[in-house]
C-alpha cells in the first residue's frame, strides 16, 4: 500500500521538477539579457583614471567581456551556481550577502501578511458561501474589489496619517526603535501597518477564492449523500465541504508570492522597513544593477520554487490531484 | 427530499442564436448590474474630464503662483496649491489624461500580444504550445513591479516607457486565456469545416476562432486597464514612471513620501489618491458587469 501511495507522488514531483527546471534556466536568462542592457559593466568599477586604453582592453580580455554573449552567460550561470551574483557597483560588496542581509526582514513581512489575510479571509469566504446573496456576502463582494482597487501606497499614506501623524499610536518608519532595548511589543508595533497594507489586496482575492471554492463544494455529491443520511447542516458544510474547499487554498499561497514581493518593493518604501524591496528602490536609484538584477532573479527563484513546494504539499494533501 | 427533476434533454445540434439578440441580451443582463451602470457613467464623466482638460482646467498646470507655495485650499486654487505653486486641482484634471492613457495603451498592448500567444499556442499546439507556455510560466516567475521597475530603470522613465514596458510585461494572464479557449475551439466542427473549405490557418485563427474567444479578452482587458493604471500610479509614486512637470495621479502622491508633507499638507495627497480609487474601482465594477453580461458563469 505505502509503495502504490508513493510512487505516483514521486512520479507527479519528478514531473513537476522537470517543468520547473526549465522555467528557472529561462528565468536566468531573460536577467542575464536585461543586465546585458545595462549600462556599464564590471570594468565600469574598476576604472582608474592611470588606466591607457590598452590596460582597459587586457583587463576585458581578462575578465572575459570580449567573447560572445552566450559564452558570458555560461560563465556567469557557472558563477551564479556557486552562489556569486556579481559585486555591488556602489559599495563593492557581494550582491548576494546583501541581499541575504535584507531577505529576513521581507520573508517575516510577507509571512505575516499572508497569515493576518487567511486569517481574515477564511471565516468571511466560509460565512459569504454558506449565506450566499446574505448582506456578508454582498458587503465582502465590494470589500473584495475595493482591496484589489485600492493602491498599497495610498493604504499606507492614510494608515500612516491617522495612527502615526495623527493619533501616534504606531511609529511611522523601521522595524524597531532605534536605540530602546528589542523587545516583541515594539517590533510587533513596526510591524503591525506595513503586514496590514501588504495583507489587503490578499484579503479580497482569498476571500472570493474561499467562497468560490467552498460553494463549488456544496452542489458536489458527497456533500448530497452527507445531507441525506441526515447529518446536520453543521456538520455538513464545516466537516465535509470545508474540507475539500480549503485544500486548493494552499496553491493560492503559492500564486500570491509574486504579488505579495511587487507589494513588498511599496509597501516598504513607505514605512522604511529595512527589506528587499527597499534595497531595490535604492539600488535602482544608485544604478547599481548587478544589485537590481540580483533581487530580481532571487525574488523569481523564489516564486518557482515557491509554487513547486505549494503544489507539491496540495498533491500530498489531495490525492486526486497526481493522475 | 424531493426527486432530482428529469432535464430535458438539449439538442445535440447549438442552437442558431441570432448574433444581434445575444448583444441585446448582455446588454440588458449588464443593465441589471446597478453597479456597472454606476461606474460606467462615473467613467464617462472621468473620461470627459481627461478630453476636456484644457477647457475645465481653471489655471495651467505647469505654471506657479510665486504667491502661493504649499498653499491651501483656497477660493483663487479650489486645491490648494503643490511645493513649487502649481494649482492642484488643474494638475488632477490634467493628470486623469496621462492615467486614463496608460491604462488604455497598456492593456491594448498586452490584450493584442496575449491574443496573438495565445492564438498561436492553442491553435498549433504540440511543441509550439510547450515553448510558448513554458515562456509565459518565465515571464510570470517574476514579479511583475521587480520586473518593471528593472526594465524602467534600464531604458529610463518615461510616459511612453512606462506603457511600453507595462503593455510587454502585462500579456501572460491573457495569453493563457485564449490559448484554452483555442485549445476547446478547435475541436468544434466549425474549424474543421473551415479547415476542409481551404482557409489558411491564419484565417481560421483569426477570422473564424477569435469572434469566439472575444468575450474573456474584453473582460480581461478591462480588469488589465485598471491594474496598468495601478502599476503606472505605483512607479510614479516611486519616482521611476511618469516625470514631472507631467502630472499623472500617481507622480502627484510622490511628495507625500516626505512626513512633513504628510502631516501638513493633506490637500497635495488625498485628491490624487481618491481619483486613483475610483478610477480603478469604476473599471473594475464595469469589467464585473461585461464578465455578468457576456457569460454568467465565466471563471476569471
Amino acid at each position: 500500500m505505502t509503495t502504490k501511495g508513493a510512487a505516483p507522488l514521486l512520479r507527479y514531483t519528478i514531473r513537476r521538477v522537470a517543468i520547473a527546471i526549465p522555467v528557472l534556466i529561462g528565468v536566468t536568462m531573460i536577467s542575464y539579457l536585461i543586465i546585458n542592457a545595462a549600462p556599464g559593466n564590471p570594468v565600469t568599477m574598476l576604472l582608474n583614471p592611470n588606466m591607457s586604453a590598452g590596460d582597459l582592453h587586457s583587463l576585458e580580455v581578462a575578465l572575459g567581456l570580449n567573447k560572445p554573449v552566450w559564452v558570458r552567460y555560461w560563465l556567469w550561470l557557472i558563477q551564479l551556481l556557486h552562489g556569486n551574483l556579481g559585486f555591488s557597483y556602489v559599495n563593492f560588496q557581494p550582491v548576494l550577502t546583501r541581499i541575504l542581509r535584507r531577505l529576513p526582514a521581507t520573508a517575516e513581512l510577507m509571512v505575516s501578511a499572508i497569515l493576518l489575510s487567511y486569517v481574515l479571509a477564511i471565516p468571511v469566504g466560509v460565512i459569504a458561501a454558506v449565506r450566499q446573496y446574505s448582506w456578508v456576502d454582498y458587503f465582502s463582494t465590494i470589500g473584495a474589489f475595493l482591496g484589489v482597487s485600492v493602491p498599497g501606497f495610498f493604504i499606507g499614506l492614510v494608515l500612516l496619517y491617522i495612527f502615526a501623524l495623527q493619533l501616534n499610536v504606531l511609529p511611522a518608519s523601521g522595524q524597531v526603535t532605534v536605540g530602546v532595548i528589542p523587545s516583541l511589543g515594539d517590533y510587533l508595533r513596526h510591524l503591525v501597518m506595513p503586514a496590514v497594507v501588504l495583507a489587503v489586496g490578499n484579503i479580497g482575492q482569498t476571500v472570493r477564492y474561499v467562497r468560490g471554492a467552498l460553494l463549488d463544494c456544496i452542489r458536489q455529491d458527497y456533500v448530497r449523500t452527507a445531507r441525506a443520511k441526515g447529518l446536520g447542516e453543521r456538520v455538513v458544510i464545516y466537516k465535509h465541504a470545508l474540507h475539500n474547499a480549503l485544500l486548493p487554498v494552499i496553491t493560492i499561497a503559492g500564486l500570491q508570492i509574486p504579488i505579495l514581493f511587487s507589494g513588498a518593493v511599496i509597501t516598504e518604501q513607505v514605512f522604511g522597513w529595512p527589506g528587499m524591496g527597499q534595497l531595490t528602490i535604492q539600488a535602482i536609484t544608485q544604478r547599481d544593477y548587478p544589485t537590481i538584477m540580483g533581487i530580481t532573479l532571487i525574488a523569481a527563484v523564489l516564486v518557482v520554487v515557491g509554487n513547486l513546494v505549494a503544489d507539491l504539499c496540495y498533491s500530498m494533501a489531495d490525492p486526486r490531484i497526481r493522475l | 427530499m424531493a426527486l432530482p427533476q428529469i432535464k430535458h434533454i438539449e439538442p445535440v445540434t447549438e442552437p442558431i442564436i441570432d448574433p444581434k439578440s445575444y448583444w441585446a441580451l448582455a446588454r440588458r443582463r449588464f443593465m441589471r448590474h446597478k453597479l456597472a451602470v454606476v461606474s460606467l457613467c462615473v467613467l464617462a464623466v472621468l473620461v470627459l474630464i481627461a478630453i476636456f482638460a484644457n477647457q475645465l482646467a481653471p489655471m495651467s498646470p505647469y505654471i506657479s503662483d510665486p504667491t502661493a507655495f504649499a498653499a491651501p485650499p483656497s477660493p483663487h486654487h479650489l486645491l490648494g496649491t503643490d511645493l513649487i505653486g502649481r494649482d492642484v486641482l488643474s494638475r488632477l484634471i490634467f493628470a486623469s489624461r496621462i492615467s486614463l492613457s496608460v491604462g488604455i495603451v497598456s492593456s491594448s498592448l498586452f490584450v493584442i500580444i496575449g491574443t496573438l500567444l495565445g492564438a498561436v499556442a492553442g491553435y498549433y499546439g504540440g511543441w509550439v504550445d510547450t515553448v510558448v507556455m513554458r515562456f509565459t510560466d518565465m515571464v510570470l516567475s517574476f514579479p511583475v513591479l521587480m520586473l518593471i521597475l528593472v526594465v524602467v530603470s534600464v531604458v529610463g522613465p518615461s510616459l511612453y516607457n512606462v506603457m511600453a514596458v507595462i503593455g510587454l510585461i502585462g500579456w501572460p494572464g491573457v495569453a493563457r486565456l485564449v490559448r484554452s479557449s483555442f485549445l476547446s475551439l478547435r475541436e468544434q466542427d466549425f474549424v474543421e469545416a473551415a479547415k476542409a473549405s481551404g482557409a489558411s490557418n491564419a484565417a481560421i485563427m483569426f477570422k473564424h476562432m477569435l469572434p469566439n474567444a472575444l468575450g474573456p479578452v474584453l473582460v480581461a482587458g478591462t480588469f488589465g486597464a485598471a491594474s496598468s493604471i495601478l502599476l503606472e500610479a505605483g512607479l510614479s509614486f516611486l519616482g521611476l514612471g511618469v516625470q514631472p512637470p507631467i502630472a499623472s495621479w500617481g507622480n502627484m502622491l510622490n511628495d507625500a513620501q516626505s512626513l512633513t508633507v504628510l502631516h501638513t499638507m493633506p490637500w497635495l495627497w488625498i485628491p490624487p489618491g481618491v481619483m486613483i480609487v475610483v478610477a480603478v474601482l469604476a473599471i473594475n465594477f464595469v469589467g464585473d458587469g461585461i464578465r455578468d453580461a457576456l457569460d454568467p458563469r465565466m471563471q476569471l
